[in-house]
């Protein structure tokens, strides 16, 4: 008899307009109820997918199943957007577990499920959710959190998804609680990071929880920044038009190459060109040799009001 | 009559049916799954792009071009062949004659 997975779940939880029953703690993510449309339990993850042989990469894909191998972490089988299996190596640490958990293993479960998953955070303007896109390192937890501190509650940091609502016009789902700040971007906004949990346990790099500040129903999509920092001094905002949106959609998706295995690469290509079309698109060319995010907040926070 | 490699107004071509493609306002984003490439055209060439789903003589579409859109015959023929020639060496389309 096959063991029922949904027996051992202990803790539900609701993360990207979806139930999660899992079987360890994740005190990331919100409280949930009801029936699961995802499960995580522990259990034992396969030495290789169906028709791959072991190989050294970090991750390998089919339709409908990734096995990503993160060496003295944890080991996940993400299957059919619906099931997260985690075989933790020994002696890893659970923070460390739930950082590859609730970052690559929801990235491509998000994927799984035909949603357009971006390396972005989001928050709530009187206009509609607003993206910021942008590689690790680019200021995108940086500019949310002066977001936050001036009052705007987030849906996003990170990992934002975008999907097709009754009527194909996009919206964005509230993702987790929390903005993953550096220790340096922290000092430039004045938040004291002692008591906060580092996300990961070799990077210099906090969580800081949010839920007082966090939007829990989707919201229609309204605006994409691109933050491309650079070497000059000037701070720069301009639209982004055509097919440039297109690619940089590509370029900031979360976890682009699980794409190809996944076998999502079309249902990502209609998503990111209906975004490319019902957003509007902008690129923040900001200098990385001071803190701007206050000024870009108050350009955007303008430039926000007057499209009211 | 140029044979071989390049295409001329007497070729007959048609755009690969497998490629996976999305419109984007007037333009439009292609996907070649089998290269892993992607391709995006311009107002322009989506239109002709759209006159290449079934197999058509390339004089007989610079015709309809003509028809449709303000341009001179002469720079219609040499735009549309350079641009189908581009589409070729992606690989992009497939030439019956």
């Amino acid at each position: 008899m096959k063991p029922d997975p949904r027996a051992a779940s202990e803790y539900v939880y609701r993360a990207y307009n979806l139930t999660i029953h899992c079987d360890v703690e994740l005190p990331e993510l919100l409280p949930g109820h009801g029936a699961a449309d995802v499960v995580i339990r522990q259990g034992l993850t396969p030495p290789h997918l169906p028709g791959m042989a072991d190989d050294p990469r970090y991750f390998q894909a089919i339709e409908g199943q990734l096995l990503l191998k993160i060496p003295d972490v944890a080991r996940f089988w993400v299957r059919n957007g619906e099931e997260i299996v985690i075989e933790p190596a020994a002696g890893s640490l659970p923070g460390d577990i739930r950082a590859f958990l609730l970052g690559s293993c929801l990235g491509a479960l998000l994927h799984q499920r035909g949603a357009l998953a971006l390396h972005a955070s989001a928050i709530r303007t009187e206009a509609g959710a607003v993206l910021f896109a942008g590689h690790s390192g680019s200021g995108k937890s940086t500019l949310l959190t002066a977001f936050l501190q001036r009052g705007y509650p987030m849906l996003a940091d990170d990992v934002c998804a975008i999907v097709a609502g009754e009527t194909g016009r996009l919206i964005v789902l509230p993702a987790i609680p929390r903005s993953k700040l550096w220790a340096d971007a922290a000092a430039g906004l004045g938040i004291d990071t002692t008591g906060l949990t580092p996300v990961y346990s070799r990077e210099n790099k906090f969580d800081r929880p949010t839920p007082d500040q966090f939007v829990r129903e989707s919201l229609p999509l309204a605006r994409i920044y691109l933050l491309a920092p650079h070497d000059g001094d000037t701070l720069a905002i301009e639209p982004l038009d055509g097919l440039a949106r297109f690619t940089a959609l590509v370029a900031f998706t979360f976890r682009e190459p699980f794409l190809d295995g996944l076998k999502r690469r079309e249902a990502h290509l209609r998503l990111a060109a209906a975004a490319a079309e019902q957003a509007g698109f902008f690129i923040i060319r900001a200098p990385r040799s001071r803190f701007t995010a206050y000024e870009i907040a108050d350009a955007l926070e303008a430039a926000i009001r007057e499209v009211l | 009559m140029t044979r071989g490699n390049g295409i001329t107004l007497d070729s007959v071509v048609s755009s690969r049916p497998d490629l996976v493609a999305a419109p984007m306002d007037d333009k439009l984003v292609m996907l070649d799954l089998a290269q892993g490439k992607y391709f995006g055209l311009d107002d322009i060439a989506t239109a002709i792009w759209a006159a290449l789903a079934a197999p058509v003589r390339v004089a007989d579409l610079c015709a309809g071009l003509v028809e449709r859109y303000d341009v001179a015959p002469e720079t219609c023929r040499a735009d549309t062949l350079a641009f189908l020639n581009q589409l070729r060496d992606e690989g992009l389309l497939e030439v019956h004659a």
